[in-house]
């Protein structure tokens, strides 16, 4: 068998399962389908130029996650030095959420719910490129922070301290605490 | 309420619901529980994005030019072979691939050769586009050392913010390409690729223009300093 077929093939093999996941997170990280889209695709790039650094890995996710995590602070340090920060992202916001498979809802609760999808992926694109990675493999997908510390490299301590600061900039942007501050210091 | 009661209280909460009664009133005088309750609404509302699933298109699409036109690992790559030879016969050409996301490879590869120490240019029409480098060597080599230096703010695409790429590989004998995605942030730039093993050394310089720059006489970026230098 021709040998770049076969290379082909066990690439294919090997990254097949675990595209959809990659999309998901490419897409929590970047909060938008044509984005997602974008980091993906430099991900396989990638991943097959250093195919034979990963192929015998037992679990190859961690590595592809990490790669695809520097992926995307590069693309967006890149293209907050040329374009400015993720305007093409919120752009396509509404675009993606039409996209999402879900049932129909009547439009009063579409639109209160498409809202809520806005809120939440403004949120995460107001914190830095670490932050969300953070907040995606911990708080989202559901990663230890051992596992974190592990894919993006970052010391436990700084991520516990940084999760601590996320978790209050998150809070105040989603407005998610239990009354107005003044209210409480009544 | 104690803690306790409030904890359990928040996780019957329902999605968007306020803390009232008893809660509201423990929560307004417990920092540790207004944490929880935060995390735990957090957790929830982080829960709630939907994410769209991808197009099993793109996929497709996307794996199939992964392994089409992603160079592969310089490091321990078998395909990515230059060829050395202590001899002075090198000849290096550079080839710009045009269109190369839309055109056939045979109609769109534009090769031109010349004798080293070579200095070539070759005109981009988009922003990323593939630059290939033909080395000929009269024999084998084991071990050259092969480096890229990229000036210009240009960039191969994977190694962003890299200027410098270097490793050791093996070399047959004849005609090998090596195949450099090539990111061009101004409209000009220039890459050095150079070559060395046993007591021999060789390099060529290729600028990178846009199409429309690459006619012009002056120069076309900030050459690089003497090799030595």
């Amino acid at each position: 068998m021709d040998a770049d077929f076969e290379l082909k093939t066990a690439f294919e093999r090997s990254t097949r399962p675990h595209l959809t996941t990659l999309y998901h997170s490419a897409y929590r990280l970047t909060g938008s389908s044509a984005d997602a889209e974008d980091l993906l695709q430099e991900l396989l790039f990638k991943l097959f130029r250093q195919f034979d650094q990963w192929r015998d890995l037992d679990n190859p996710k961690p590595w592809m996650q990490r790669v695809l995590y520097n992926l995307h602070v590069d693309l967006y340090r890149k293209r907050r030095r040329t374009h400015g920060v993720n305007e093409r992202t919120l752009d396509s916001d509404a675009q993606a959420i039409d996209e999402m498979a879900n049932p129909e809802p009547s439009p009063a609760v579409k639109a209160e719910g498409d809202q809520q999808q806005l809120r939440i992926l403004e949120a995460l694109q107001a914190l830095g490129p670490e932050q969300r990675a953070l907040v995606t493999l911990h708080l989202i997908e559901g990663h230890t922070l051992e596992e974190v510390s592990a894919i993006l490299d970052v010391p436990l301590g700084t991520l516990k301290s940084r999760l601590h600061r996320c978790k209050a900039q998150l809070k105040r942007t989603l407005q998610l605490e239990p009354f107005p501050e003044n209210v409480r210091l009544a | 309420m104690n803690c306790i009661e409030a904890r359990q209280a928040i996780g019957h909460l329902d999605s968007g619901v306020r803390p009232e009664g008893p809660l509201a009133k423990h929560l307004g005088q417990c920092e540790l529980c207004r944490q929880h309750y935060g995390d735990a609404m957090l957790l929830e509302t982080l829960g709630s994005l939907k994410v769209p699933e991808p197009s099993p298109q793109f996929l497709e699409r996307a794996l199939q030019r992964a392994s089409e036109e992603a160079v592969p690992s310089p490091v321990r790559s078998t395909k990515w072979r230059i060829p050395a030879s202590l001899a002075a016969s090198f000849l290096i050409a550079a080839a710009a691939m045009l269109i190369w996301d839309q055109m056939p490879e045979e109609q769109a590869v534009e090769i031109v050769e010349q004798r080293a120490p070579a200095e070539q240019v070759v005109a981009l029409e988009a922003h990323r586009q593939e630059v290939r480098i033909v080395i000929h060597s009269s024999d084998e080599h084991a071990a050259a050392e092969v480096s890229i230096e990229l000036a210009g703010n240009l960039e191969l695409e994977g190694y962003a913010g890299q200027q410098r790429l270097a490793w050791t590989t093996s070399l047959k004998q004849g005609a090998n390409l090596l195949v450099l995605p090539v990111v061009l942030h101004n409209e000009r730039g220039e890459i050095r690729v150079r070559s060395q093993f046993g007591q021999g050394s060789h390099e060529v310089n290729v600028q990178v223009a846009r199409k429309s720059q690459a006619g012009r006489t002056a120069p076309l970026v900030e050459p690089f300093a003497p090799i030595n230098a």
